[in-house]
């Protein structure tokens, strides 16, 4: 019996990764539009990295 | 990495298919995937959450309870040749499972396909016990490429 793997993956999870999706992408804007320079991209990094391990596909119960 | 890395990041995210993502890590996960549905059978439980039906004859629940088998509801074993045998296919996001035994088909026929698959239970236990720390790995992975 088919089942699709779209029924396994909690809403949680993915509202999570469109968040940090959302994050990335406008990071990425504000770089481009010239809001941040070279020394500070290291920062918005981590912070990508904050949000990311903060929210993206933590297991729900 | 240097400056760009957040166009790089942004490139790996716009990118990511948590489908996709999700449909390797049940391929990745084979065995404990059919351990659910198995764990499900000999629970005598189908991927629907109700019970397997129709129930073992008299017949069979003798013979059973001769063998010292559980025969208070239906687990579809006997030799365990037919979940010993138990595989998983993968197709695009779509996921199955069947057994390569001979008497397979029957019991798929007499039974219910609904003997194959995982309930909504076995599905959050997969989650979060297994794909969810794959789909973890294989982001993490790509960010690091």
């Amino acid at each position: 019996m088919n089942e699709d793997v779209t029924e396994i993956i909690p809403a949680a999870a993915k509202e999570d990764l469109a968040t940090v999706v959302a994050f990335v992408n406008l990071a990425n804007r504000l770089m481009l539009d010239g809001r941040f320079t070279k020394g500070q991209e290291q920062i918005i990094v981590d912070a990508i990295h904050l949000v990311n391990e903060k929210t993206t596909l933590r297991p729900k119960g | 990495m240097g400056f760009g890395l957040i166009a790089r990041l942004n490139e790996v995210f716009q990118n990511l298919d948590i489908v996709e993502l999700t449909a390797i890590a049940a391929k990745e996960n084979e065995v404990k995937m059919v351990d659910l549905n198995r764990d499900q059978m000999n629970e005598g439980v189908a991927s629907t959450g109700d019970f397997i039906r129709p129930d073992y004859t008299p017949f069979t629940v003798a013979q059973k309870r001769l063998k010292g088998q559980r025969y208070d509801v239906v687990t579809l074993r006997d030799t365990g040749a037919f979940q010993d045998n138990m595989y998983q296919t993968i197709s695009g996001s779509q996921y199955d499972f069947f057994s390569r035994d001979s008497k397979a088909v029957d019991l798929h026929t007499k039974y219910a396909p609904e003997i194959f698959g995982l309930t909504p239970d076995s599905r959050k236990k997969a989650w979060n016990e297994f794909l969810a720390n794959s789909v973890r790995s294989q982001i993490n992975t790509k960010l690091q490429s």
